[in-house]
């Protein structure tokens, strides 16, 4: 191996990087006046590999690690078809959020943190399903009643498999991938460090019109994060509080940023 | 040991953090007879839960017992939550009355005798005839 092929070059370094910068905004203008499934699969292939790399931080185990690569893959797409070339952002930086929030997603709704036994895990989705199901057909919230009707089963087991619905991931599933993930992080275009600063982006912007909207305890949380990049667990402790607390308060303020913008702003966001 | 008195609840539990599965157990049944939806009962369970962990952790003593009284009136839910052994003016502080609060009802935190109090009150409505938790700043008045 020659010498220099040793040495670190960093005029080259940066040449690689605008030069990798500059067909990805080809590729993706390419794409955007022409979104053809061929457009689409080329895309899809270029960036498979960050799929991969924050499937990495989330496996829990070699089974999960298809479906994770599924999700994440979906959120890949969903990145794909919404990145805006205007805001100058890397696309990684940007895909990041949303293939993370789809692998969150499919935590959130299909994982189980501890074991629980298999036919109260059945009756506890069967419950989860009816509720969503009820809420859908009916103009009101429903009760437990209902979902013991819609389900056949007793009241009494309604709640418990309510109480083993507590029983998902009773931490921040963020925990693992936040907490040693700060070297892809930052070999990525830091979200922190610019592109995620509120006064300065147009994402920024329109952040901060939203969050006077909120209570001071739910901006706080919002901002710790979004903007600071924090797990639950971590601001649970900032906030002396629990992280089911923290899960609560962010719900309810994200119910109310919903409430306050148009569907596609919001989709826009990126990040919810 | 629960003790029904018309449409008083009240469960006595030691001061420990894990039996907060019971209070909410317990907060979960209770709404469920009143006919709250499981909306409001997730919000029943996550805020009495909760106000039980600050108890919990504000009590100066591991051993004895929290008092949990459940009192329902047709327009409220009142819950009270009573540490004989807590020795502070106020049972939780105020960033956690914060945090409380932005959950929904209203808190007073006392001490009465020696005994430190928090009581979390909960106004009950009406629509077609199903009650639901009222909360002002969450029906958009604020």
């Amino acid at each position: 191996m020659s010498e220099k092929a040793d040495r670190p070059n960093p005029a080259s370094d940066q040449r690689e990087s605008e030069q990798e910068r500059a067909e990805e905004r080809a590729l993706f203008a390419r794409y955007q006046a022409d979104p053809c499934p061929a457009n689409e699969e080329l895309l899809l292939k270029k960036y498979q590999s960050l799929v991969y790399k924050i499937v990495h931080k989330f496996t829990h185990g070699s089974d999960q690690f298809d479906d994770l690569v599924q999700e994440g893959t979906k959120g890949l797409l969903l990145a794909i078809r919404r990145f805006d070339l205007s805001l100058n952002y890397r696309f990684s930086t940007y895909a990041w959020q949303t293939i993370q929030g789809e692998i969150q997603r499919y935590f959130r709704d299909r994982t189980w943190a501890v074991n629980v036994p298999r036919d109260l895990k059945e009756k506890s989705l069967k419950v989860f399903k009816a509720r969503e199901e009820l809420a859908a057909a009916q103009t009101n919230e429903p009760t437990v009643t209902d979902v013991a009707k819609f389900t056949s089963l007793s009241e009494e087991d309604v709640l418990e498999a309510m109480e083993l619905g507590s029983a998902y991931h009773p931490q921040s599933f963020m925990d693992n991938a936040r907490d040693g993930d700060a070297g892809i992080m930052l070999s990525e275009e830091s979200p922190g460090a610019e592109h995620l600063d509120m006064r300065t982006t147009k994402r920024g912007v329109f952040w901060e019109n939203l969050l006077i909207h909120l209570t001071d305890v739910e901006q706080r949380i919002i901002r710790m994060y979004f903007f600071e990049q924090r797990t639950q667990k971590e601001i649970a402790t900032i906030l002396n509080t629990s992280q089911m607390n923290v899960s609560r308060i962010m719900r309810n303020a994200i119910g109310k940023i919903r409430r306050l913008v148009e569907p596609a702003d919001f989709e826009n966001l990126g990040m919810l | 040991m629960v003790k029904m008195a018309g449409n008083n609840v009240e469960l006595k539990v030691p001061v420990d953090a894990a039996y907060v599965s019971v209070v909410r157990l317990l907060v979960s049944g209770l709404a469920t007879r009143m006919g709250l939806s499981i909306e409001d009962l997730e919000k029943l369970k996550l805020v009495i839960g909760e106000a039980f962990l600050s108890v919990v952790n504000g009590s100066s003593r591991d051993q004895g017992l929290i008092r949990l009284k459940w009192v329902e009136a047709t327009d409220s839910i009142t819950v009270s939550l009573f540490d004989a052994a807590g020795q502070r003016k106020e049972v939780v502080s105020a960033v956690e009355l914060e945090l409380l609060k932005s959950l929904g009802g209203e808190y007073t935190s006392t001490t009465v005798d020696g005994v430190d109090k928090l009581d979390i009150g909960f106004t009950i409505k009406y629509q077609e005839d199903r009650p639901f938790l009222f909360h002002e700043r969450e029906s958009g008045q604020a």
